[in-house]
């Protein structure tokens, strides 16, 4: 078999594409499109943009607001409150997690940190 | 026409399938009361965060003291109990970093610790209160013969400032034994790195700012292969008539231990010593943690200290990187 012009043009096509999809998630980004994740027990509960939601979502023992690009738990029936005091969270990597509502609300995206200890 | 489109098509799937050869799998779960987070790479990526989910249940079963069906709740209410590999392995351990520290870490502070019930019932203990407590949290009070566990003197163990450092540790024996490049976990901030980044550098962890939020942090550290473990002041706490009260129990008065730190970090190539040891590093203050570490080899030491100065011991000094201008550094040698 002999390889036509129009073979390499496909091989092409092929790899651009692999590369574009594979690299869209580290250039792709321009902090316009962070996303929040909201997640109970596990599950992904809504994914929503930071920019541009106004919204309040209510979760089983809990209630979380996206608003002016900020998100921030609004009501909680756990006992310690962590996830209330730990305010708007703004940035790509930001998470607000309450433990005992088993809830973790958290914008996408890693400023080159890998973990937080502590 | 149809041809082009099909061809066009099929190279749409297979750059698809080109691009998701991405071999990571992750993990949120809720255990052992906090938040675990699982990143594994690897083609052995989904097996192995199997196997460790059904470690990290096995672990919050038996090694916590509030959990029914398990087995420290077993012995805390006074029978002899035959320990099955993980609790066992982690009381040996905990009994060894009591004693090497000198008793600044304690597993025994079982009663004490429920007195306080320091993020839930919030309570002040009478002085008369805490030390009939303190009076059955001695060390002397656990009898470990070969797997089997008994208490007396009605003491309580609580090995909540060590599962969690265990339990890393066994996470770390999996991703060895698997051959995983790279992977991190964290137990509620309990973090381990394993290998590299994908890029062949060192992993980049923040330091959570104990003057700030959840998402707030002094500094960062390249490391690799280590655990890295904070204890501090704002972690767990409750404030009555203008005073702080945090669950880092001094065992020798039975208070939240006074000291001059707000946080001990170590970075360490074991989880359990690494979470025993900034316990006690945090009950010692900085002195006291500075000259343990110069008796002491096998980890590293960042101290906050409530006057805003961070001590960062000479193996660690190159690898950090500040990000906030509110502290000053300065570099501790042995």
């Amino acid at each position: 078999m002999k390889l036509r012009i129009g073979d390499f043009v496909v091989a092409l096509v092929i790899l651009a594409l692999a590369a574009a999809i594979w690299a869209y998630p580290f250039f792709g980004s321009d902090g316009k499109d962070l996303t929040v994740s909201i997640s109970q027990n596990g599950e992904l509960v809504r994914s929503l943009p930071l920019i541009g939601t106004a919204e309040e979502i209510a979760l089983s023992g809990c209630r979380v607001s996206v608003s002016d690009g900020k998100v921030s738990m609004l009501e909680s029936e756990c006992g310690d409150k962590v996830c209330i005091k730990t305010g708007k969270i703004h940035s790509a990597g930001e998470a607000i997690i309450c433990v005992p509502n088993r809830v973790s609300v958290e914008i996408s995206g890693r400023d080159g940190i890998d973990a937080v200890a502590g | 026409m149809r041809k082009k489109c099909t061809v066009l098509f099929l190279a749409i799937i297979a750059a698809a399938l080109l691009s998701s050869c991405k071999d990571m799998e992750e993990s949120r779960l809720f255990m052992m009361d906090t938040v675990v987070d699982l990143k594994i790479y690897g083609e052995d990526a989904k097996a192995c965060l199997s196997q460790m989910e059904d470690q990290l249940s096995d672990i919050d079963r038996n090694l916590s003291a509030y959990r029914e069906e398990g087995e420290l709740y077993l012995i805390n209410r006074g029978e002899r109990v035959s320990a099955g590999e993980h609790l066992i392995k982690a009381v040996n351990l905990a009994v060894l970093y009591s004693e090497r520290t000198g008793g600044a870490f304690s597993p025994m502070l079982g009663r004490v610790i429920d007195l306080w019930g320091i993020g839930e019932k919030n309570y002040v203990p009478s002085a008369q209160e805490l030390s009939e407590a303190l009076a059955a949290a001695k060390l002397s009070d656990i009898e470990i013969s070969g797997d089997e566990i008994e208490l007396y003197g009605g003491a309580m163990l609580n090995l909540g400032a060590i599962a969690k450092g265990y339990a890393s540790d066994v996470m770390k024996e999996i991703l060895t034994e698997r051959e995983i490049p790279r992977a991190i976990i964290s137990l509620g901030g309990n973090v381990y790195v394993h290998g590299t980044r994908e890029d062949g550098k060192p992993w980049n962890v923040a330091l959570r700012d104990p003057e700030g939020s959840a998402n707030d942090w002094f500094a960062t550290l390249a490391v690799e292969d280590k655990f890295i473990i904070s204890s501090g002041d704002y972690e767990r706490y409750f404030e009555r008539d203008g005073v702080r009260y945090h669950h880092i129990i001094d065992p020798k008065t039975g208070y939240p231990a006074e000291c001059d730190l707000r946080a001990a970090v170590i970075v360490s190539e074991c989880g359990a010593e690494g979470d025993a040891y900034s316990t006690a590093m945090y009950v010692l203050g900085r002195e006291g943690a500075l000259r343990f570490w110069r008796e002491n080899a096998g980890f590293e030491l960042v101290l906050v200290g409530k006057d805003g100065v961070v001590t960062v011991t000479e193996g660690l000094w190159d690898s950090l990187t500040p990000s906030d201008g509110r502290y000053t550094y300065e570099v501790a040698h042995r």
